[in-house]
């Protein structure tokens, strides 16, 4: 069952919307990971988690600090 | 992250594995910096407005082949046994994710869309901070909008769009989110990246300088931070103030410099308090900003073009660096300082000054100016 998604649109070419995280965490085991579109800080281009199905992710969330 | 990121190169290189990375921070340049120190070849994603809802950093997240969460703390010693080595089963076909507005039904959050997206991307910078405030003055029991509206008024602050009330507001949105949710350690550290020293965890950025001298050294340009670092920002902690600091010398004790009455030099202050449940201590911060329309800029040629005065005990004085690269600039200066409260004082006022060598116009004269200060920080 989906419980959390994070739909962020960076371009007008995307009909989907944000729908903001519940209370709780947004990742869950055993859950299917949330879309996520959210600017790279490189290119400043939208970035979607869908793109690399197929393949295994480590997604490392951090902060420089 | 560097310990992960070497360890998982191998994987990377063969196909076996993609990394991606994503930044809770408020500038996204300076994770740039320190992913351009630290060699970082894999994309990193920002996300200042915290919309993973994530409570702390680090998290490490396994998602398989299938787009299946299969670890929200993965361990480096047991990831390639208990992830990478394995085939994970396809889902049923009824257990796919359904990412459609009805299967989430959260479609009443759909006014974040226009104003997050522009934020992130520059623009309808005025429009968008409206609209996130909006958002969480109607609904003041959600801690993440106002949260989130604290983050777009640091964003206009930082732009060119700037509000002398918006780093204030930015502090007070986040205290606020804090207060209504204060095991969030994200929101936390974005205030206590600019609070008193007595309540940091950790020196924010003091790897910046170190950064930049390897970044050079390797004959690379460091990628340029839009928001120079603060003091508070680049502060070592510390669990107390000192009794025994030596008193400061007042530079203007019987107040003969001549005031700037003509507005040569605009002074902004933002408070921001600790986030203990006592705010024992505060941090204060100044920009002293050149009046443009006047053409006023520091002259540096005698030394710190400014001097700020803040009485109290102890007294404070704080200087500009001494520039001898150029004559004049324009910029905005910054100064911080801590304070500690009375335990049963609700607001603590502060009197000082600030005085600055400053020319207006090209062929202007250069005078020694005085801008009395009155500050007041209200306890939380």
């Amino acid at each position: 069952m989906l419980n959390v998604a994070l739909f962020l649109i960076l371009s007008s070419h995307f009909h989907q919307d944000i729908v903001a995280p519940q209370e709780h965490a947004l990742w869950t085991v055993g859950e299917p990971a949330p879309h996520v579109h959210l600017p790279d800080i490189a290119t400043g281009a939208a970035y979607d988690l869908e793109r690399y199905r197929g393949k295994k992710v480590l997604l490392a969330e951090f902060a420089s600090w | 992250m560097p310990v992960w990121h070497t360890a998982t190169k191998q994987w990377v290189a063969d196909g076996r594995l993609v990394l991606i990375g994503l930044t809770q921070e408020q500038h996204p340049e300076r994770c740039r910096l320190f992913a351009q120190w630290k060699g970082f070849d894999f994309p990193i994603l920002w996300d200042p407005f915290n919309l993973t809802g994530s409570k702390v950093v680090p998290n490490f997240i396994a998602i398989d082949e299938h787009g299946i969460v299969r670890s929200i703390k993965a361990e480096l010693d047991s990831f390639e046994r208990d992830f990478l080595a394995v085939d994970f089963p396809a889902p049923l076909k009824d257990e796919r994710p359904l990412f459609t507005e009805g299967a989430c039904g959260c479609t009443q959050n759909h006014h974040f869309v226009s104003p997050i997206s522009s934020l992130l991307q520059g623009r309808e910078i005025d429009e968008s901070v409206a609209a996130l405030e909006r958002s969480a003055l109607a609904d003041p029991g959600k801690a993440r909008l106002a949260f989130r509206a604290g983050v777009a008024f640091r964003m206009r602050y930082d732009s060119d769009h700037a509000q002398p009330t918006d780093f204030q507001a930015a502090i007070d949105y986040w205290t606020k989110a804090l207060e209504i949710d204060p095991n969030q350690y994200i929101w936390r550290r974005r205030i206590q990246q600019y609070g008193p020293r007595m309540d940091k965890p950790y020196p924010f950025y003091s790897w910046v300088e170190a950064a930049r001298e390897a970044i050079i050294a390797r004959g690379e340009t460091p990628v340029p931070l839009r928001a120079e670092l603060t003091g508070a920002e680049l502060a070592e902690p510390r669990r107390g103030f000192d009794a025994t600091e030596a008193a400061a010398a007042e530079p203007d004790a019987d107040g003969r410099i001549l005031r700037d009455e003509q507005g040569l030099i605009a002074i902004e202050s933002t408070v921001a308090f600790d986030t203990s449940e006592d705010h024992a201590s505060a941090a204060f911060h100044l920009a002293l900003r050149p009046n443009a329309e006047l053409d006023a800029h520091w002259n540096h040629e005698s030394g710190p073009a400014v001097q700020v005065w803040i009485g109290g005990e102890p007294a404070t004085l704080l200087s500009s660096p001494a520039r001898d690269d150029v004559a004049t600039s324009s910029e905005v200066l910054r100064f911080d300082f801590d304070r500690a409260l009375a335990p049963d004082d609700a607001e603590l006022r502060l009197s000082g000054y600030a005085l600055y060598y400053v020319c207006a116009g090209a062929e202007g004269k250069c005078l020694y100016w005085r801008q009395d200060l009155e500050l007041v920080a209200n306890r939380p």
